[in-house]
């Protein structure tokens, strides 16, 4: 491997790493919050791709405006998820689980009859390659970055900076405690589920131009995101980002150096060798 | 006395049941059953695991070694079935100590996540080592089984055998969950730190619990192997492993029955919906309102029934003199 | 009496279990039946689907005329499709199933591995396979009844001579294709054959079918400095990525895919111009044959959305109604004698089972195939031909 093949697969690794940072965000927040693995996550991330396609593409609204609608649509379905199935089965972690794999596997096999059977594609938003050290990047690539920067800046500030935010942190840290401070805890779970299906909604949105789209678009994404929250350490928002970063960079330099599978092989590994020393990931704290 | 003697009744009625489906079923009943007696198995024994709080996700990578050891054994080196069966559950137990150890100091949904790694760990080891597991091209000319010396050639053998193993394991497994071993499996699930307050060593008896499920799903792998006989590396993926887990909860924690009528439910559950374009919809559907409808599983319906009928009795203006 | 009412319930859905799976429902005399075992959901839907579709379609128009004469009685023809998702226990269970539970002699199965896992069931059963499936040793003398209706890597193949002829400027090969069986089995073939023709093989890469982020093995393919990348084997979805990334990260060359692809699918994913050039084996646009026009205008009149791949995927059908003619019985071992003999005509063509020299065994569909070139957009038909060196000299019967 030449010293500008690695810069170049490296480049590769950034831009691969700031969709995956996207994605793994709120996949961690829920987990921080409720101890919920939302399997749904990634048919959520297929849902935000289709509502660009349908009202941005097919619809003819400006991008962003669908990008938005993509996380309010989709935000209120968390909210509506929240509500039907997460409450109904208070308590339980594992029904939850089981219940978010059944509406994952409903969304997955209704999306063929619904949206049809071939791959669908969306025009690129942001047409063009820049020349990078050599190497092509697309523009829409490069735009991942800071749009993503801005959704974790937005997500930090909310967190850190509003009375929800509070609420939500007090409840990660002890729920009974917070009930007792007066937190309204169905309120404050119903807001995670909400952000974490916006989030999921948004990188679906931010893909769709780049990737094409089909009912099962979003399984890749979703275990590459559990890989990410489980190196960062699960539940923190910076485990997820330098997660996301280095199994980007993994993924993008040593399938370039050696294969595909390798890498992938590559990236379980190094979790279970990471697991060995450090069993709560790089930012986790012990349970 | 009269609940054992009643629950003895109710099983002898089903293994007489089960005795008779090659003799109505038609061949096509006689797969699909057998076929369900795996999902019995690997159902049953991810019960230890779970009793001890361990949320275990990657039960289909253990399959799938105990499927390919013994598919391998037998195929390469004509070992008997009895022992490639044994050599298959070994294999998936030893692997399941080497990676369950370091994350066994993970609880419940942590550990969770892991699990989660270990099956594409496995899955990609056998799709990339092709020399050996014929990689993605899958692994055909697996023989069927033999039980000492004689080779099941029907169907119907097959499926007696499967129905045999089934029977073993879920013995094993009930004894066990009512041997002071179980009680400590519960006492360490439901709150760890009262365990250890009691001098109970957690971390041995998760560890067992695990390795215990693995080696059952090595079992359970292995006869899957030999009845299907092609290994196609994805099978043993993500989808196999959430299903184990889910056979479990929405047949009911709370009984070792769930995982048995879990299991069997959701094995059986496309069949009527076989042929149908929405197939998969119509299952998820199912699925999912049984989660929401009995949290408990299902199990607890017929508490929840009868506790329906207590409530319309009650709600009724005037009771009927037969109720 | 907590428990004992759990063990009651599931001794009660056992029993409900076994109810329901009674005995198989009874079959009317004239009725031929055709089992299709096919993905119907999951990522392979967009193939499985057309194939039960195509078959359905050609079964109905047949149906409305009144049936099919076989000898001297007629019959309807009736399709009993199953999805096997892509997963070998489900399509082990629905190949079973059509034979033991629904009495079928004839079927069709999609997939390389799928396919593979059910050879010695359909041997056994003495049941006729006309498959859909890219897989090593399927076509051989050890499968009889196995028929493949789809033209695969040796005959598409032998497309790479005209391109030796017609483009000698073209050296070095690059090929990336999915990482299963049907992938591998292709690039086996492909390289074989164009490295006799004298051609460099400068990279070979495997994805999964799940990838959608090309750009690292596409940086590992471009340093080796590629004329020419063939995408063989691979979905429409996933060339599509290829082709936009690898024009991203700059690639000029050109691309080829020697199995049936739709190029509009592709064109739509990858951009326009980043396709023209593109070489396809089975798709054409232009100019389009009358009997592809109308039958796109049925499929699409009777199930809505239009997929190319049904074109080639309903010579199960064709085959099958040939050879019932032919055999003029309903027994699926003169129906197999038959197909070995009879030419029929599907969508592009006359066709035929041969390939004798190649696999040892005749039961390769061979037609003239359509090779085309995308031009500004549209797939164009550039040479059609049926595969050479396959097949002794045709004698007709």
């Amino acid at each position: 491997m030449t010293f500008a093949l690695l810069v170049q697969s490296a480049i590769i690794g950034t831009s691969l790493g700031s969709i995956y940072i996207l994605m793994a965000l709120g996949l961690t927040l829920m987990f921080g919050m409720m101890h919920i693995i939302n399997f749904a996550h990634g048919a959520v991330y297929m849902l935000g791709a289709f509502v660009i396609y349908y009202v941005f593409f097919q619809g003819g609204a400006p991008y962003f405006a669908a990008f938005v609608v993509a996380m309010i649509v989709l935000g209120i379905f968390g909210y509506l998820v929240e509500r039907s199935i997460y409450r109904p089965i208070r308590g339980g972690i594992e029904p939850t689980l089981v219940a978010l794999i059944a509406l994952t596997t409903f969304l997955q096999a209704a999306g063929y009859p619904v949206f049809g059977q071939l791959d669908k594609h969306v025009p690129p938003v942001f047409p063009g390659t820049r020349n990078i050290l050599g190497v092509g990047i697309s523009i829409e690539r490069l735009m991942i970055i800071p749009i993503a920067a801005a959704l974790v800046v937005a997500l930090y500030l909310f967190i850190n900076r509003t009375r929800l935010g509070a609420a939500m942190r007090a409840i990660e840290q002890d729920k009974e405690a917070a009930a007792l401070q007066g937190v309204n805890v169905n309120v404050v779970n119903g807001l995670a589920f909400a952000i974490g299906f916006a989030l999921a909604a948004a990188s679906g949105a931010l893909m769709a131009p780049i990737f094409k789209l089909d009912p099962m678009m979003g399984e890749q994404p979703l275990l590459k995101a559990f890989i990410i929250i489980i190196l960062g350490g699960l539940g923190s928002i910076p485990g997820a980002i330098l997660g996301g970063l280095m199994l980007g960079l993994i993924d993008s330099i040593v399938a370039t150096a050696l294969g595909a599978e390798p890498a992938f092989l590559l990236s379980f590994v190094f979790i279970i060798l990471l697991l060995l020393f450090r069993p709560t990931g790089l930012f986790g704290y012990a349970p | 006395m009269r609940r054992r003697a009643g629950a003895l009744g109710v099983l002898s009625v089903l293994i007489v049941l089960a005795l008779l489906v090659p003799r109505f079923g038609g061949d096509y009943y006689v797969h699909i059953f057998a076929l369900v007696f795996t999902n019995v198995i690997l159902a049953a024994s991810l019960r230890p695991s779970l009793t001890c709080g361990q949320l275990n996700i990657g039960h289909s990578a253990f399959m799938s070694i105990g499927a390919y050891a013994s598919a391998l054994l037998a195929k390469n080196l004509a070992v008997p079935f009895e022992l490639s069966l044994l050599g298959g559950a070994v294999l998936a137990t030893l692997v399941g100590v080497v990676i369950g150890y370091p994350s066994l100091r993970l609880r419940g949904v942590y550990f969770a996540m892991v699990t989660v790694a270990f099956v594409e760990v496995i899955r990609l080891i056998a799709q990339l080592w092709v020399s050996l597991t014929r990689g993605m091209s899958g692994l055909s000319g697996i023989p069927k089984p033999n039980l000492l010396g004689m080779t099941l050639t029907t169907k119907a053998g097959q499926y007696y055998l499967g129905l045999a193993l089934m029977l073993i394991v879920l013995l094993i497994l009930w004894k066990l969950e009512h041997s002071r071993l179980g009680l400590i499996w519960k006492s360490i699930g439901m709150a760890d730190n009262l365990a250890q307050s009691l001098g109970v060593d957690i971390a041995r008896h998760k560890l067992l619990a695990f390795m215990l499920g693995c080696f059952f799903a090595g079992i359970a792998g292995a006869f899957y192997a030999h009845f299907i006989r092609f290994l196609f590396p994805p099978e043993f993926g993500f989808l196999m492993a959430t299903n184990i887990l889910v056979y479990n909860y929405v047949g009911g924690r709370g009984h070792f029955a769930g995982a048995i009528v879990g299991a069997i439910f959701l094995s059986l559950l496309s069949e009527p919906f076989r042929g149908s374009p929405y197939e998969t919809i119509f299952f998820s559907i199912a699925m999912l309102l049984t989660i929401l409808f009995l949290p408990g599983g299902l199990i607890t319906l017929p508490e929840k029934l009868a506790g329906l009928r207590r409530w319309r009795a009650a709600a009724a203006p005037t009771p009927s003199p037969a109720a | 009496m907590r428990s004992r009412s759990s063990l009651v319930h599931a001794a009660l859905l056992a029993v409900a279990g076994l109810v329901a799976a009674g005995p198989g429902s009874a079959r009317a005399a004239d009725v031929i039946k055709f089992g299709v075992s096919t993905p119907l959901s999951g990522p392979a839907a967009p193939w499985g689907i057309p194939h039960k579709q195509a078959t359905e379609l050609i079964f109905e128009e047949i149906n409305s005329q009144g049936g099919l004469e076989v000898g001297g009685k007629k019959y309807k023809l009736e399709v009993i499709a199953y999805d096997h998702k892509y997963v070998i226990a489900e399509g082990v269970a629905t190949v079973n199933r059509l034979i033991a539970k629904d009495g079928v002699k004839y079927l069709s199965i999609l997939g390389g591995a799928v396919v593979k896992a059910n050879e010695e069931a359909v041997n056994e059963g003495r049941v006729l396979n006309l498959p859909l499936a890219y897989a090593d040793g399927l076509v051989s003398p050890k499968n009889p009844y196995t028929f493949h209706s789809f033209p695969a890597p040796p005959e598409t193949s032998t497309f790479w001579k005209w391109i030796k002829q017609n483009h000698p400027g073209l050296k070095r090969v690059a090929t990336i294709s999915p990482n299963d069986d049907t992938g591998w089995w292709s690039i086996k073939v492909e390289t074989a054959f164009i490295q006799k023709l004298g051609y460099e093989t400068v990279a070979k890469e495997f994805f999964e079918r799940t990838m959608t982020d090309f750009n690292p093995v596409l940086l590992r393919i471009l340093a080796q400095k590629p004329d020419i990348i063939s995408v063989l084997a691979s979905p429409a979805g996933s060339v599509g990525l290829i082709i936009k990334q690898a024009r991203e990260l700059g690639f000029k060359g050109r691309f080829i895919h020697i199995g049936q692809v739709d190029t509009s699918v592709v064109a739509n994913i990858a951009g326009k111009a980043n396709v023209e050039g593109t070489w396809v084996h089975g798709f054409v646009q232009a100019p389009l044959p009358e009997k592809i026009k109308s039958w796109q205008a049925r499929y699409t009149k009777k199930y809505g959305e239009w997929n190319a791949t049904s074109i080639d995927f309903a010579n199960p059908a064709f085959a099958f109604v040939a050879a019932l003619k032919k055999a003029q019985s309903v027994d699926p071992k003169k129906v197999a004698d038959a197909l070995s003999i009879v030419e029929f005509d599907n969508l592009w063509g006359k066709a035929h089972f041969g390939g004798k020299d190649y696999y040892g065994v005749g039961n390769q569909i061979i037609y003239p195939m359509p090779f085309s070139e995308v031009k500004d957009g549209v797939a164009t038909l550039v040479v059609q031909r049926a595969p050479e060196g396959l097949d002794e000299p045709r004698k007709l019967k």
